[in-house]
């Protein structure tokens, strides 16, 4: 199924659903995530975010900081 | 003992932890991550000097009373509803909050940490009140159920803004494999796209929306607010006009241009009252520079993202951090102003 479907489809439902939700939702940005990686928006965008230069990878070891009384 | 509660996910707190351990590398850090549910816990409310409160979480036993300093940075601890009788374990869910709420002002106390859990559910709108009431100018702001006050807004506005009140970001699941992640963004809107939008509405009843008036920007500028610190940049976010409405619709291929900036003192001064009446000891705050030199204050985010502005303009604010930790943890000094 094509992404550009998926994204009517969301946007037909919000506004079949417009009075469950402010004003502001018929022009929210929706992305669609495939669960299985194949094709994703969002996966393609966390890629993009890791080169990012406002994003930083989680890399340290931190177990060093626990104190070891309450191990 | 400092406590630390974030997430694994949260690039700061590694920054922060390396600071700590080069300033003060024998000081006892308690940290944890993420949820935490925790397994029992004591708390002593009174003069019981024997007594020690404490809670604890995946085995480890933390001794409030053992804590000088701390950080609130993501997570939360949670404690288990055990029933089956539906009515009772709502009863159960609301007692058990009374109980979180204690242990996060205990954990988190106002004077000797940043920040605390119960900092993410400050309102917004709330903010925009008090910062009025402070003499910040901020822009004329509705909320309203009704779709027609909306269009008469717009009609007297000409474009306004529309923005979430609480959270922007849902999940719609499609099917087995498909999930939408829906962003409900801040957007510029015109008085005839208002109009387009009547037909939704045949009985004029809305949700709460809110809409704001559009303010011309000449930069914007963001200021990270901590131990009575102001770490402020200039975001020249207008030329491009992929963030010229929001400055986080990045643009990753043409970024825009930041710059280290500083506030007016009186508009710090402000921004300081503003923060001491919503009982929040760090910040960052989205401001707008406009045409006409005014500063029009837009919001203030509890717990955001720093790092950016820190490297931006060199600030090391997870330095001012580990600083602040360790100067509350040795001598319990307020880090109110």
């Amino acid at each position: 199924m094509k992404i550009s479907s998926l994204k009517k489809e969301v946007h037909d439902q919000l506004k079949m659903s417009a009075l469950s939700f402010p004003v502001g939702m018929q022009l929210a940005n929706v992305m669609i995530e495939d669960r299985t990686f194949h094709s994703s928006e969002i996966s393609e965008s966390k890629r993009k975010e890791s080169s990012d230069h406002n994003s930083l990878p989680y890399y340290k070891n931190i177990s060093r900081f626990i104190n070891p009384e309450l191990l | 003992m400092i406590v630390i509660h974030s997430s694994a996910n949260d690039p700061s707190t590694p920054e922060v932890m390396d600071w700590l351990a080069y300033l003060k590398n024998d000081e006892k850090i308690a940290y944890f991550n993420d949820t935490l549910t925790l397994d029992h816990l004591s708390i002593f409310i009174g003069n019981n000097k024997n007594s020690k409160s404490s809670i604890a979480a995946k085995g480890q036993l933390l001794n409030i009373n053992d804590i000088k300093s701390s950080w609130y940075r993501r997570g939360e601890f949670v404690m288990p509803v055990k029933s089956e009788i539906k009515e009772w374990a709502k009863i159960s869910a609301t007692e058990n909050n009374c109980v979180l709420n204690l242990i996060d002002e205990l954990v988190f106390p106002y004077k000797t940490s940043i920040n605390k859990f119960s900092d993410v559910f400050i309102s917004k709108l709330q903010c925009l009140s008090l910062a009025e009431s402070m003499g910040l100018s901020i822009p004329a702001t509705l909320v309203t159920t009704q779709f027609n006050t909306l269009q008469q807004f717009a009609n007297e506005m000409g474009s306004i803004i529309l923005k979430p009140i609480g959270t922007p970001f849902f999940e719609i699941p499609l099917n087995e494999r498909y999930i939408a992640h829906v962003v409900n963004r801040v957007s510029l809107v015109s008085h005839e796209q208002i109009i387009a939008l009547k037909t939704l509405y045949p009985e004029n009843v809305v949700q709460p929306t809110l809409a704001q008036e559009y303010i011309e920007k000449k930069w914007e500028i963001r200021s990270l607010y901590l131990n009575n610190t102001f770490y402020s940049m200039a975001i020249f976010s207008q030329q491009n006009e992929k963030t010229r409405i929001d400055f986080r619709n990045y643009d990753n291929e043409r970024p825009n241009r930041f710059l280290p900036f500083k506030l007016p003192e009186e508009i710090e001064e402000r921004l300081r009252n503003l923060m001491a009446e919503l009982k929040i000891n760090s910040g960052s705050f989205d401001i707008i520079y406009t045409p006409a030199k005014e500063y029009v204050f837009l919001e203030v985010n509890p717990i955001g993202q720093y790092q950016w502005l820190s490297h931006n303009c060199n600030y090391f604010v997870d330095r001012a951090i580990a600083d602040t930790l360790l100067k509350n943890s040795v001598n319990n000094e307020d880090i109110l102003p």
